[in-house]
């Protein structure tokens, strides 16, 4: 009992950050309860939020380097719940990252929310700090659900018509998915017995099933976490949702739950023992030629980038298809720069709408006349966003490309040289729609002749920063490379 | 970050500075940035120089590990030694004087602060250039150079003529540069390696004549022909006047067009490897030194004049290459840097004084009128006529004796071009300066000497076109060749394949003699000049009346038009074709009919996302279906094969 008991508070001690994250929202939904409720306070609510999220991050980076002198691999917490090593340690650093960056988009941008949002963002990060550190079904289906009623408010939280209505698709969905997973869970737990996927003995008893049995089996359980992929055939929430809900939390919810989504898949997938490339492959190729083909013909610019989210997904998935160490290291690294591409994307959108105040595409006419770094911004980010030099979405997609290549000539399966094709034939088809938004933007003139449109200086740098770092980390992948091999 | 870093680095700020900042930054300021910027790296170079005297080292600087492809290691590195910083001096040197000039010069232009940045982008490239510690880095240089040569030529981009020259001189290089990037894949193919330390440890290892050298050495020189304008790559340069004044004094003139030369004398050892190049390098240049002076005889307008005689002297450079002396050759891109680029800031003084005009056929007595101005420009035209003792003479004539030692027709050959060189550079001085003035009357109104900051950077380039030479005293003058005890280092490899390399066996009554036969002959060519045109006697005829030889000379042979005829003709009726007849019945109809069906699949997949949540639902379940469906398929698919037998 007393070796319990000091394991626990073993435990405990090496999730402080999360626990002062806990205590964070305890104390904003405190504030937010008893004091009068008030539009005005957001500047508060940012400044506090954005020192926290910093104040983790730099203990997530230091924790990074501690964490390989106390322990080997990774520990093990809370007996089998929560398993920390370096690799949840990046995620979570990730993640705090890209949170930080939405709430710094959120306040330039000057959207103006209430005091509830900081509270449920909070605890959606802790839900996907929970999420990237667990090996645990139940820990699992907990945190994931953690993130999906905190994201279901968020897309409701504005309490307009189409909010609300998004909202409604989104949950309805989103529990058919979470039925469906935890279906696949109970089958796998029956068929193994035990609920730890990390663990040798799930591994050993899983291989002892007919092939296809298992399968059906972890295609159902990653369906809830295709669904917050947005991945083929669990993504048609995609476009409703994002057309309607505010940017900047699409934005969010564009990369962090698939963050936190990636490096489960990855830990679900190096422990699966049976070929699984089958069914991965139909769901790349839906999701890769769903969301291009669908995004093609989009006149609205956030449904457009919801659709693109849908093909990226597909991308992803292709670096864990590889099943190596290689093409597992090329998919975080797609993930990570994936995170800079798409936020900067939303900033971008979120920038030509406070001028235009809509996002269709017709409206951008002449916007890249009008301001030319808005222009050149544009450019860079949606060719960050195709995949072409000189930008980063180039290296991630040569790095998942090489890692599947490099994995068919090793195995010889014609699957992956398929899918590579069709990867490859995908990127093209994606040129067609990205370039559309500069094209409007610098060769269409404006509809009443061009008038000057300059972003304050905020506004111009935050941007900046994106760009600058789409492609510098071109020059230098090392930067984020040389942290990927460490893990 | 050390020193040599930041040689580099400041005029790059200086570059984004005026160049993100262009239309807000005051002219004021911009000025004063740009010379700014190439002042610190000047001072830079001084304190380089300092640090590589104390070792006599090359001091190797890694500034970031750029790209490793399998064993392949390419590095972001600079390298000085005694060839780059003697080169260093002469860009940033010459380089700050020429942005002094510019800022008189270009001063009520309305691109100014755009040409100081321009002018600094092409500093900087032109820095890594000469810095870098392999042939990836130079090469980035080298096409930065390209580029800003590109963009400054066509700088007065209103004037279609201008935008056309601009775009020669950028495709000619390209045809150079295609030969230099095919010498680096060589060199990668079999050195393995693009640093210049290991690849010149590794050629050491071979032997003389080696036919994957020449290969290298050839194609590298490809490049050197496009970037220093020789035959057949040369039309770029006369083309390229287009630009300001000063853009002419500092890339077409000091630097830029020297980096062919710099590069062959960097790879040295390669070439010595390679006589056979050596000797197809001495013959190209003895052809565009003599061919280009024969076109320089008969131009009418004063840069052009200049730009002939720069090619010219560039085709000297590349016989000193060709025989082996590297140092001469050397020798005279220093010497050449100073004087040409002082001819050149001079015309622009000139032609700043004339209000625009260039056609020496309406200038003539403007010798009382721009004093300074034409002193200098007299000292510059003495220099590169090659007479004693200013700079062109020792350049000139070491070039000349290496020559006659190698071969005695090229040395002939060499002696005319140079007499030449004389006489057309001194009928461009008398028909300028002395006589009586044949512009308009609203022309001699406006003449005026130029302003303080274009006149000092002359002055102080006349003093060193003056003393330059003495830094490479011949042999019998019996005072130390300061410029090749300097090099000698760099020479080691050459040694080391060669042992013969840089003996000198002329006999001191041999040498004693070149030298008064060029110094008669320069002689000569000046007192023909000045009985035919001092005094602006015989003014050339308007263009209209030019006949004969004469005129096929003064149209440069028609070389354009049968370049013209040759090449831009064919593949422009070739991609006429294509673009009527291949276009629209090959490629386009099988580029819609795919993008067509593309269309109307996206079509289908967008209706079904029509909004209405149960039927999302829907597609949902029967996505979910139809993948285990395939699953189970896929089963029964394996297990009737393994029943039937098929593996």
């Amino acid at each position: 009992m007393l070796e319990k008991l000091s394991h626990i508070l073993f435990s405990t001690r090496l999730l402080l950050p999360e626990l002062v994250f806990a205590g964070v929202f305890l104390i904003i939904v405190t504030i937010v309860a008893f004091t009068k409720k008030s539009y005005h306070s957001h500047n508060l609510y940012n400044t506090l939020t954005i020192s926290i999220l910093i104040t983790i991050g730099f203990v997530f980076y230091v924790f990074l380097s501690f964490l390989e002198q106390y322990f080997d691999s990774g520990v093990v917490l809370f007996h089998n719940l929560i398993y920390l090593d370096k690799l949840s340690i990046f995620f979570k650093l990730i993640i705090t990252v890209s949170a930080i960056a939405v709430i710094l988009h959120l306040w330039i941008i000057g959207y103006k929310v209430v005091g509830e949002f900081y509270a449920i963002f909070l605890a959606l990060i802790l839900g996907l700090f929970v999420m990237s550190m667990t090996t645990h079904f139940l820990m699992l289906y907990v945190a994931l659900e953690m993130v999906s009623i905190c994201s279901y408010i968020l897309v409701a939280i504005n309490k307009s018509k189409s909010n609300s209505e998004a909202g409604i698709k989104y949950l309805l969905t989103g529990a058919t998915s979470s039925a469906v997973m935890l279906y696949g869970i109970s089958l796998l737990y029956g068929m193994t017995g035990t609920l730890n996927f990390g663990s040798q003995e799930f591994a050993t008893f899983l291989g002892q099933n007919p092939s296809w049995v298992a399968n059906v089996a972890a295609f159902m359980t990653i369906g809830g976490l295709l669904f917050k992929l947005s991945a083929a055939p669990f993504h048609s929430w995609t476009p409703d949702v994002y057309e309607a809900t505010p940017t900047p939390i699409v934005a969010f919810l564009s990369i962090a739950p698939k963050v936190g989504v990636i490096i489960v898949m990855v830990r679900f997938l190096s422990g699966l023992s049976i070929d699984f490339r089958l069914i991965l492959s139909i769901v790349i190729i839906g999701s890769l030629f769903i969301g291009n083909l669908s995004a093609l013909w989009q006149n609205n610019t956030k449904r457009m980038l919801g659709y693109s989210t849908i093909a990226h997904a597909g991308f992803m998935l292709v670096g864990l298809l590889a099943l190596s160490q290689f093409g597992v290291q090329s998919a975080i690294f797609y993930v990570t720069t994936y995170l800079f591409i798409t936020l900067s994307a939303f900033l971008l959108v979120d920038l030509l709408a406070l001028k235009t105040e809509s996002y269709e595409l017709e409206s951008l006419k002449g916007l890249g006349q009008e301001n030319i770094f808005l222009g050149l911004s544009a450019v860079v980010i949606m060719i960050a966003l195709v995949g072409f030099p000189p930008t980063v979405g180039f290296t991630g997609k040569l790095l998942i490309f090489t890692a599947l290549w490099d994995s068919y000539q090793d195995s010889g399966n014609q699957l992956l040289l398929i899918i590579l094709i069709i990867s490859l034939l995908n990127t093209a088809i994606s040129v067609f729609y990205y370039l559309r938004i500069p094209f409007y933007m610098i060769f269409k003139d404006p509809k009443g002749g061009a008038r000057r449109y300059s972003l304050d200086i905020p506004k111009r740098v935050f941007l900046l920063i994106f760009i600058v770092l789409l492609v510098y980390l071109f020059i230098k992948p090392d930067l984020i490379m040389d942290m990927i091999e460490m893990l | 970050m050390s020193i040599i870093t930041l040689i580099p680095l400041f005029p790059l700020i200086g570059f984004l500075i005026n160049g993100l900042g262009f239309r807000k930054i005051p002219t004021s300021l911009a000025g004063p940035i740009g010379v700014g910027a190439s002042l610190l790296s000047f001072i830079g170079t001084v304190i380089a120089y300092t640090q590589l005297t104390e070792t006599n080292q090359p001091i190797l600087i890694n500034v970031f590990d750029w790209i490793t492809v399998g064993s392949l290691q390419i590095n972001f590195s600079f390298q000085i030694d005694q060839l780059s910083i003697i080169m260093l001096f002469v860009i940033t040197g010459v380089g700050t004087l020429i942005h002094m000039y510019s800022m008189g010069y270009m001063h009520d232009d309305e691109g100014y602060g755009k040409f100081m940045a321009f002018l600094n982008l092409f500093l900087f490239s032109m820095l890594l250039l000469v810095m870098g510690s392999n042939y990836i880095v130079m090469f980035i240089g080298w096409e930065g150079v390209g580029l800003c040569s590109y963009l400054l030529i066509g700088f007065w981009n209103k004037n279609t003529e201008y935008g056309n020259a601009a775009r020669k001189a950028f495709i000619m290089n390209r045809i150079g540069d295609l030969g230099f990037l095919i010498g680096i894949f060589l060199i990668i193919l079999n050195f393995g390696s693009v640093e210049y330390t290991e690849v010149f440890e590794k050629a050491k290892g071979l032997t003389v004549g080696d036919s994957t050298i020449i290969a290298i050495t050839g194609f590298l020189f490809i490049g050197a022909m496009g970037k220093s304008a020789q035959i057949p790559l040369y039309t770029w340069l006369p083309d390229a006047m287009a630009g300001p004044t000063p853009v002419s004094a500092l890339i077409h003139a000091a630097t830029m067009v020297t980096s062919g030369i710099y590069m062959i004398i960097r790879s040295n050892i390669l070439y010595t490897l390679a006589p056979e190049t050596l000797e197809f390098v001495a013959w190209i240049g003895v052809a565009t030194a003599v061919f280009a002076a024969t076109i320089g005889i008969f131009q009418n307008d004063i840069k052009k004049v200049l730009a002939y005689s720069t090619v010219s002297q560039l085709g000297y450079m590349f016989m000193g290459l060709g025989v082996s002396a590297y140092t001469s050759g050397f020798f005279h891109v220093i010497t050449h840097a100073f004087f040409k680029a002082l001819l050149f800031l001079a015309a622009g003084s000139v032609i700043h004084a004339m209000s625009g005009e260039q056609d020496i056929r309406r200038m003539g007595g403007l010798w009382s009128k721009i004093k300074i101005t034409a002193i200098t420009f007299l000292i510059g035209t003495i220099a590169i006529s090659g007479v004693f003792p200013l700079a062109g003479f020792f350049s000139k004539d070491e070039i000349l004796a290496h020559v006659y030692e190698h071969n005695k027709l090229m040395w002939v050959l060499a002696l005319i071009g140079s007499m030449m060189t004389a006489f057309y550079m001194f009928r461009l001085f008398f028909l300028t300066f002395t006589g009586s003035f044949r512009g308009t009357h609203e022309q001699e109104h406006h003449l005026h000497e130029s302003p303080a900051s274009m006149t000092i950077p002359l002055m102080v380039l006349a003093v060193f076109s003056f003393v330059g030479g003495f830094i490479g005293m011949p042999e019998v003058f019996h005072a130390p060749h300061l410029l090749a005890d300097f090099l000698n280092p760099i020479y080691e490899g050459s040694k080391a394949v060669n042992p013969e390399f840089g003996a000198h066996p002329v006999e001191h009554s041999t040498e004693w003699m070149l030298m008064g036969i060029s110094l008669g002959a320069a002689l000569i060519a000046i007192f023909i000049a000045y009985t035919r045109f001092g005094g602006s006697k015989n003014v050339p005829v308007e263009d209209s009346e030019i006949t004969g030889v004469q005129k096929v000379i003064y149209n440069k042979y028609y070389i354009d038009e049968v370049y013209w005829a040759i090449f831009v003709n064919p593949v422009k009726s070739l991609s006429n074709f294509f673009v009527n007849v291949f276009e629209p019945k090959g490629f386009d109809a099988i580029v819609r009919g795919v993008g067509n069906m593309v269309n109307s699949f996206s079509n289908l997949t967008r209706r079904l996302q029509a909004g209405g949540t149960g039927f999302y639902l829907f597609a949902m379940v029967i996505g979910i279906t139809i993948i285990l469906g395939i699953n189970l398929g896929y089963q029964v698919l394996e297990t009737i094969k393994a029943f039937v037998g098929i593996k």
